[in-house]
């Protein structure tokens, strides 16, 4: 069915996802013309920057959400833990402990919030899309109880450089998202662990008869995804210097759309870490376009949805094009 | 398993049988348990802040068991066809701001313009319905799509400001009161009368069960599923819109902000009120008591002095507990059907 995503032919594999990622990579280079001559401040070093900034957050997240969706899971609880982790790395660095442990405990609580996802997923049997609905509205009242609602401020000049720093003009958190998307592809397509990602998204049951160990996949699927968006959290709080408790308001649809439209399907079985990270492009595009365009901030959330419900039925039409095949 | 998931789906096809007469339903365990919790959690606010037993605080109450009751109806029809509605929130607010609009400033007559509003609230649960059933696109991908669409229309057209409404008739809706009753009270009984009846009298009412209880059975026993999930997400996107209404009166305005969350409300009185996640089973009362348990609760977190913040943890946790002993419980009742080779 979705013979393009699984690893051993390169010369197909290369082929299809050319053709299915074209009409993605042709819109973003019309939308940069287009923005480009709109607003030609957009070329600047500056802007590019910035949208390589935030292309990098946001891929590096999408990524973590397409390796769930592959399995046939959602995780919806992305924004709030953004914000959970971005609070929480400014209070401990407010509290004078050191950099690095306020990372490994941020990563230490995402692993547990994942972990918390497998096992209301696998163990009890909840869906997916309700249990982490369910936290999602957990974390955010954790969030709010924490800081009332008001941000903690980061002064922190070695974290702030996660957030803020430029390595020859490249930001840090765009070098980020390369080595993570790096990793996710190897792991996808050249180990055991990548195969059984997909076929258990294709067909848990038939996975689950042939021996796999569907619940060790999917843990660590829910796992790397919590982990993704706690690294996420950090950036942000470092580029903001500071920990806010309103940030990642619907980030989760942001980072669905960025994975559909990569070509993740949204039933599962399907995507690939490239497709992903162009998806990516395009939202950060956008986002960036209505900015360059002086657009009205009050149209986004408008604008994002639209993204979302056109790139999810060319995603259904895909599929029953497949089915048809 | 799938034996007893069919027994379950023709059953339900099958008749009325299970939904004997009205009080067995009312008296069943579920809902008595909803009630004694409510009656609990009343006598400890009581006991720590006297103003809960005050008519003020009843009226205010009343007023939001009507807002999230109208939209728990329609949260639990879409839960019963094993599906979800996450746009609630965004359907209130967007009905709210569409009758405003168009009153204030387009000068149309007001119920022309709460009749348009109630129109798109259709429109868009139609389209949910045919995203469902025709498109094959999850539920909640769909209507979480629409979460951010309606409320970013509504923010974009009104460049996130209020829009004042002063006829005095759409005030009433949300304001009024008929004999010490506050009009939306009225409203919501009403209509629950009306959903009530249409889900346990109509054809269409038992084939949303069935299509719930196992939509491949429903299919081959002739049921027109498609035609059922698009009315279903109708009537609930429908109910969102009345709540809408109700909302849009009794502030005056159409507000693009309000609401927000609502469906997580929503949800978590439908679960409590027994509607199942895996579909087939739910009834108005029940739900009617969730919303009054969640109004009561966030009544009791004012009245206690905690900080309004609480809220949102207390919500996804009762979204967790709820929907892990409805999965538990199911999964227990399943397996003893089996035994039993029902």
């Amino acid at each position: 069915m979705s013979d393009h995503a699984i690893a051993g032919e390169p010369s197909l594999l290369s082929r299809v996802a050319a053709a299915r990622e074209l009409p993605t990579v042709v819109a973003i280079a019309v939308l940069a013309l287009v923005i480009a001559i709109g607003n030609p401040s957009f070329l600047s070093l500056y802007n590019m920057q910035l949208l390589g900034k935030e292309v990098g957050v946001l891929g590096m997240m999408a990524i973590g959400e397409m390796v769930v969706i592959i399995t046939g899971g959602i995780d919806l609880s992305a924004g709030a833990v953004v914000a959970l982790t971005s609070v929480l790395a400014a209070m401990g660095l407010q509290a004078g402990i050191p950099v690095g442990l306020v990372v490994l405990g941020i990563v230490f609580v995402c692993v547990l919030i994942g972990l918390a996802h497998s096992f209301f997923i696998n163990t009890v049997g909840l869906a997916p899309f309700i249990i982490t609905l369910g936290t999602m509205s957990i974390l955010r009242g954790v969030v709010l109880v924490l800081t009332t609602g008001y941000p903690v401020k980061i002064t922190d000049p070695g974290f702030l450089l996660l957030g803020q720093g430029n390595l020859l003009g490249v930001p840090l958190q765009f070098i980020l998202l390369i080595v993570v998307a790096v990793i996710a592809g190897v792991a996808l397509t050249a180990t055991p662990f990548g195969r059984y990602v997909y076929t258990i998204g294709n067909n848990p049951v038939a996975t689950r008869l042939s021996g796999v160990r569907v619940s060790r996949v999917t843990t660590f699927a829910y796992v790397q995804a919590s982990v993704l968006f706690g690294l996420g959290g950090l950036v942000y709080a470092a580029r903001l210097g500071q920990g806010m408790p309103g940030i990642g308001n619907g980030l989760e649809l942001s980072l669905i759309a960025a994975a559909v439209i990569g070509g993740t399907s949204i039933t599962g079985g399907a995507g690939t870490v490239w497709g992903t990270a162009i998806g990516a492009v395009l939202i950060s595009l956008i986002m960036n376009a209505l900015n360059m365009l002086r657009v009205s901030y009050f149209w986004q959330d408008f604008v994002m949805g639209l993204v979302i419900v056109l790139a999810v039925m060319f995603d259904a039409l895909n599929r029953k094009r497949r089915v048809a095949r | 398993m799938s034996q007893s998931a069919n027994a379950e789906g023709l059953a339900t096809i099958g008749g009325k049988a299970q939904h004997a007469s009205g009080w067995t339903r009312l008296l069943r365990r579920r809902e008595l348990t909803v009630v004694y919790a409510i009656i609990a959690l009343s006598i400890v606010i009581q006991l720590v802040n006297h103003n809960f037993a005050t008519l003020f605080n009843f009226q205010v109450m009343v007023r939001q068991i009507a807002i999230f009751g109208l939209i728990s109806l329609g949260e639990m029809i879409v839960i019963i066809t094993a599906g979800i509605d996450l746009s609630m929130g965004s359907v209130v607010a967007l009905v709210g701001v569409v009758e405003a609009m168009l009153v204030s400033r387009a000068g149309w007559p007001p119920f022309l313009s709460l009749g348009a509003g109630l129109v798109a609230a259709v429109l868009i649960g139609a389209y949910h319905g045919v995203a469902v059933s025709k498109w094959a696109i999850p539920s909640f991908i769909i209507t979480l799509g629409s979460l951010s669409l309606w409320r970013g229309l509504a923010t974009g057209v009104t460049r996130s400001y209020p829009i004042l409404i002063a006829d005095e008739h759409l005030r009433w809706i949300g304001q009024g009161i008929v004999l010490g009753v506050p009009a939306p009270l009225i409203i919501l009984v009403l209509v629950a009368v009306v959903v009530w009846f249409v889900l346990n009298s109509t054809s269409f009412g038992r084939n949303i069960y069935a299509v719930g209880g196992n939509i491949e059975a429903a299919r081959l026993s002739g049921i027109p599923v498609a035609r059922v999930l698009i009315g279903a997400y109708t009537l609930a996107s429908l109910l969102a819109g009345v709540a809408g209404v109700i909302v849009a009166g009794r502030m005056a305005q159409g507000l693009p902000s309000v609401a927000g969350g609502y469906e997580l409300n929503a949800i978590a009185a439908a679960i409590i009120g027994g509607t199942s996640f895996f579909g087939g089973v739910g009834t108005v009362p029940g739900v009617l008591l969730g919303s009054a348990f969640m109004v009561v609760i966030d009544n009791s977190l004012i009245l206690m002095n905690v900080s309004a913040y609480w809220y949102t943890l207390v919500v996804g946790s009762v979204i967790v507990l709820a929907v892990t002993i409805d999965v538990v419980s199911t999964k227990r009742r399943r397996r003893a059907e089996e035994l039993m080779g029902v």
